[in-house]
């Protein structure tokens, strides 16, 4: 009873602290100019002089546009992201075949080089290909991920050969089996890269910036940022706050309804027997 | 058939499905002729809004008033400062002309890369005949060019690659209400000496009366901002206009033992404040009781913290010695041409009538910038010469004073700024050796032993600077 | 073709069809790149028409003279360290937590723990910016705590600028980590608990040696991906401390390549810079590999 009682306390002391930027964050979205530096949180004795002028200021903006573009963009980079690289880590996991370490040495590769360093050169190719200022340039490059196929590898690595045995004895197709056998056991890690990598690509910055110069185009937290002009947000604080709480209110919804499917789901019932 | 990717993906796949439906539709904006790249948003604004005009009817925005007059469509792009850069500068190291904007706006941080290339390469082009066959090369005040221009080392000549927006003269905005309630009349302090009397008197009454940790003026420790002016008053850039390093000048050696001494050790009288927007704050507290402020940043003190209206008063800054400028610069914009836009003559109309004309000196104060022009004609608008109510009059607090009046003052003599490509490490390594000086005067060093080894420490910093400097040359 | 033969075939072919997206993207699209900016770090470039070839003198320059690199590395490889010897054990022990059958309410704290990966790199630094201030959230909870006002320089002080990062990124990422572990705990055979249980293993036992073994995969994996991170570091520090922080304390080794790139516009020696990184980690994976017989099960 007692270790119960000292178990949610300390969750609750730590969850405290985990959410108090973010408390931080939501007051200071609320709160007028005179008052966001001198209180800490909140203007405790003046309660009445909360606002929602940041929010009005930002509403000038296109905002609708912006939030369909970046949940076209995320939702799609998503889904093919996790489909492919759920194929990706299924072969490098259960197969072996000619290649198979040249092709994972240069995954990792791909991985360590910054990307910053690959920017002038890649922005070259997309002019080449007249892919500038479209959605494309975004699209198609971070369909794959070495780092989603390189998780799903490490996940797969649970799946029992001997129910792929079994698959193949049924004359299961290999595609079969990744969709009928594999996926079901790893379950749990899709919900999670997928939550994980829309997260990525909603909060995906550079490049974007670099590719779109339609402003129709522009994704929520470029349309937001160059509101504010990071990294001059000093003088539009309070409305930097607002943008930030609004550009994660989507996600966070998506989260809070899918929780369950984000993070517990449940295996199937495969890995008994 | 059960769908294994899971629900997440069910739905996020009806929300693509769903979303490029409204995304196919995007409005494809009407083809422009003409580009412009801003990252300020109150530019951007001044460009694309309708203001009133001086009888309250909304006039169209410059933008479309261009169109009128001149013909070509204009489109106002407004991007990210970081985005805007890596995004030119990788236009023009792909060569992609298409994708260059024909007006740009450059930060003064971020021009030394462009201005790196031979001056034929440079990406942007040269205005000097503009400036010249218009007259406005004559109405600009003259040393705001120094940074957006570069000296062809074949002809002597100086080339300008962008018209300056602004001037920004910095002054020093201080507690009237806390200095005389110490005796102190910080104003008549005419030296930087001076000053640091008066604010050690300042200080210890403060200590004496309860605030012990109150320090006179805000100085930053880990930034440069504050030692590059104090260097500019003196005429002194780290990297000069002919790309020479100025690390182991006496004066230089100076200030900045000067100032290490403002910040640490027995007559310290700067302390760092927050960086941003908070040290309105900390002016409004009074843990810092003075602020360098150029004239950008003065407008922050009145939005974030009013309760300071009527207790903070301006002053010219103090000098070295007579020959110093009585002011310096921080911060600037430019416009200029991009090299490649095919159509120079009409880009250069453009850039005319958004930046130099009379409609946008008036767009720019309807949208409520105040920030001085580069173009003393305009120095006469009524706005500059209001008297500011939140600002202390001479005597006692309250009164107004004339702060525009000031800062025009002080912007005719606003000395030359260079920016480099290598100005940015140069001061970074100015500021470690500050750095290590202060913890010289901390430990309990005295400031006239301090002589030989800052002498040494700047020599090395020079040394290192100028390595760099010629391991990035080559003759193309 | 009968149907014995088209299953041999695409039995066969499966795993090359299977990883062939990621090669096809790789080849098209990262390639030209990558290339690039490799024949660029053997470059000097002075503008977009002028570059001349120099052969190794980059990377000896950054080897051999240069001061800020070598600064950059070790703060970087220091904050890396540091990161990962926090955060691994944060997360699990969250995941831990979280997972034990005792919890109510665990939606509630899952929410909590993960929000603050909502927010994103760059918004984070923006936050913390101003929570880190001399008058921020910490310093006043530092002084609730003290009785009296502290000011502790938390972004002006070169010996707390990292530490201060390193905060404002655990903050980030161990919600990360956590998901990612709690789904891996979703993944271990609950059967080898109770067969643990039976043998009488306690808490600790089971822990070592169901849990651990149980997730070490994804464990190699968070590893992996935090140590790349760390060591990949920019925006934050950058916003953070407004530049290379006090004393250049906060300067990383992107940080360092994006100021000679995009900064000082010397494009091949930023390059130069990356791939250098690319050559110490790749050199840090091998040693590990062989000296310390850790494999993230990446080279089997």
């Amino acid at each position: 009873m007692i270790r119960r009682l000292l178990l949610h306390l300390l969750l609750i002391a730590l969850a405290a602290m985990a959410v108090l930027p973010f408390v931080w964050l939501i007051c200071a979205a609320f709160k007028s100019t005179g008052d966001l530096l001198s209180s800490t949180l909140l203007p405790w004795g003046h309660l009445d002089r909360l606002t929602l002028d940041n929010f009005r200021l930002l509403g000038d903006q296109p905002f609708a546009r912006w939030l369909v573009n970046s949940i076209f963009l995320s939702s799609l980079h998503t889904v093919l992201v996790v489909t492919l690289s759920s194929l990706g880590g299924f072969a490098l996991a259960k197969y072996e075949f000619h290649g198979k370490r040249p092709i994972m040495l240069i995954m990792l590769g791909t991985m360590l080089l910054p990307s910053q360093v690959l920017v002038p050169g890649s922005y070259e190719l997309m002019y080449h290909l007249h892919w500038i200022d479209s959605y494309l340039a975004i699209i198609v490059p971070g369909a794959v991920s070495a780092i989603g196929i390189i998780l799903f590898r490490q996940a797969m690595l649970n799946v029992p050969d001997e129910l792929l045995q079994c698959g193949r004895l049924d004359g299961c197709s290999e595609l079969r089996l990744w969709w009928d056998i594999a996926l079901p056991v790893v379950r749990p890690m899709i919900g999670a890269y997928t939550l994980l990598s829309f997260l990525a690509e909603w909060n995906s910055f550079l490049w974007p910036q670099i590719i779109l110069q339609n402003e129709a185009k522009y994704t929520l937290p470029m349309g937001l940022n160059g509101l504010t002009g990071l990294p001059e947000f000093q003088h539009n604080y309070g409305i930097v706050m607002a943008a930030t709480l609004v550009s994660i209110l989507p996600v966070a919804l998506l989260f809070f309804a899918l929780q369950r499917d984000f993070i517990s789901g449940l295996a199937s019932g495969a890995v008994k027997g | 058939m059960r769908f294994s990717l899971g629900k997440p993906i069910l739905v996020l796949s009806l929300a693509a499905a769903i979303s490029a439906v409204a995304v196919w539709r995007h409005p494809v904006p009407p083809r422009a002729d003409l580009v412009l790249w801003t990252f300020d948003q109150t530019d951007a604004r001044t460009y694309r809004d309708r203001f009133p005009d001086a009888h309250g009817r909304l006039m169209p925005s410059l933008a479309e008033q261009f169109q009128q007059q001149f013909g070509p469509r204009v489109r106002i792009s407004l991007i990210g400062e970081l985005g805007e850069n890596i995004r030119l500068a990788s236009a023009l190291m792909s060569q992609a002309d298409a994708q260059t904007p024909d007006l740009c706006e450059i930060e003064i941080h971020s021009i030394g890369q462009f201005l790196r290339p031979p001056c034929d390469d440079v990406g942007l082009l040269p205005l000097n005949d503009f400036l010249e066959k218009s007259g406005w090369g004559r109405r600009i005040v003259a040393s705001r060019f120094a940074p957006w221009s570069k000296t062809d080392p074949r002809t002597g000549q100086r080339i300008i690659y962008g018209v300056p927006a602004d001037v920004h003269p910095v002054t020093i905005t201080y507690r009237k209400d806390l200095f005389e309630e110490a005796g102190v009349d910080l104003e008549a302090a005419k030296t930087w000496d001076e000053f640091q009397d008066r604010c050690l008197s300042f200080q210890r009454y403060w200590a004496a009366h309860g605030h012990r940790d109150r320090r006179a003026i805000a100085l930053s420790t880990g930034g440069p901002d504050e030692i590059v002016e104090m260097l500019l008053q003196r005429h002194i850039n780290l990297i000069d206009r002919a790309e020479k390093l100025h690390f182991t000048e006496a004066k230089l050696l100076e200030t900045a033992i000067f100032y290490a001494q403002l910040l640490a050790g027995p007559r310290a009288i700067g302390a760092d404040v927050s960086s941003g927007v908070g040290w309105t704050e900390d002016l409004a507290r009074g843990n810092v009781c003075a602020v360098c402020t150029p004239d950008w940043k003065a407008g922050y003190i009145r939005q974030f913290s009013p309760e300071l209206s009527g207790k903070v008063r301006m002053m010219p800054l103090p000098k070295f010695e007579p020959s110093d400028a009585p002011t310096s610069t921080s911060g600037g914009t430019m416009i200029g041409i991009c090299r490649t836009c095919p159509h120079p003559e009409q880009a250069w109309k453009l850039l005319e009538f958004l930046c130099l004309s009379p409609q946008a000196n008036q767009a720019r104060i309807a949208a409520g910038d105040d920030i001085l022009p580069a173009i003393p004609d305009y120095w006469n608008a009524p706005v500059y010469h209001q008297r500011d109510p939140f600002f202390a009059g001479p005597s006692g607090t309250g009164g107004g004073q004339d702060v525009g009046d000031l800062y025009i003052r002080l912007a005719r003599q606003i000395p030359e700024r260079f920016v480099t490509p290598y100005t940015f490490q140069a001061e970074l390594v100015l500021v470690a050796v500050l750095h290590r000086a202060e913890e010289y005067l901390a430990s309990g060093g005295r400031t006239d032993g301090l002589s030989q080894p800052c002498a040494e420490w700047l020599a090395e910093a020079q040394d290192e600077l100028q390595r760099r400097i010629d391991f990035g040359k080559f003759e193309p | 073709m009968n149907r014995d033969r088209w299953w041999k075939l695409q039995a066969r072919a499966a795993p090359y069809l299977f990883v062939s997206p990621f090669l096809a993207v790789f080849c098209c699209f990262m390639l030209y790149p990558l290339s690039r900016s490799l024949l660029l770090s053997f470059h000097k470039t002075i503008g977009p028409r002028h570059s001349v070839f120099v052969g190794w003198s980059n990377y000896r320059y950054l080897l051999g003279h240069d001061r800020l690199f070598g600064l950059a590395l070790l703060n970087t490889a220091a904050y890396t360290a540091a990161f990962l010897a926090l955060q691994i054990p944060m997360s699990l022990g969250l995941a831990l937590l979280l997972s034990s059958r005792r919890v109510r309410f665990r939606n509630l704290f899952r929410f909590s723990f993960f929000s603050s990966y909502l927010v994103g790199q760059v918004f984070v630094g923006v936050i913390f910016f101003q929570l880190f201030g001399p008058d921020g959230l910490i310093n006043h909870i530092a002084g609730a705590v003290a009785g009296h006002r502290v000011v502790i320089p938390w972004l002006s002080s070169p010996n707390l600028a990292m530490p201060s990062v390193l905060i404002a990124s655990l903050w980030l990422a161990t919600g990360y980590g956590m998901v990612y572990f709690l789904a891996a705990l979703q993944s271990v055979d609950p059967e080898l608990y109770e067969a643990a249980e039976m043998d009488g293993a306690g808490n600790w036992q089971r822990f070592l040696h169901v849990t651990l073994p149980g997730i070490r995969p994804m464990l190699a994996y968070v590893v992996l991906v935090g140590a790349i991170g760390g060591f990949q570091l920019f925006e934050l520090p950058f916003v953070l401390l407004q530049g290379a922080g006090p004393d250049a304390r906060g300067l990383t080794v992107v940080m360092y390549l994006f100021i000679m790139g995009f900064n000082t516009g010397d494009l091949g020696y930023a390059s130069a810079i990356g791939w250098m990184l690319v050559a110490i980690l790749l050199t840090l994976t091998f040693i590990q590999f062989r000296f310390f017989r850790f494999r993230p099960e990446i080279g089997t």
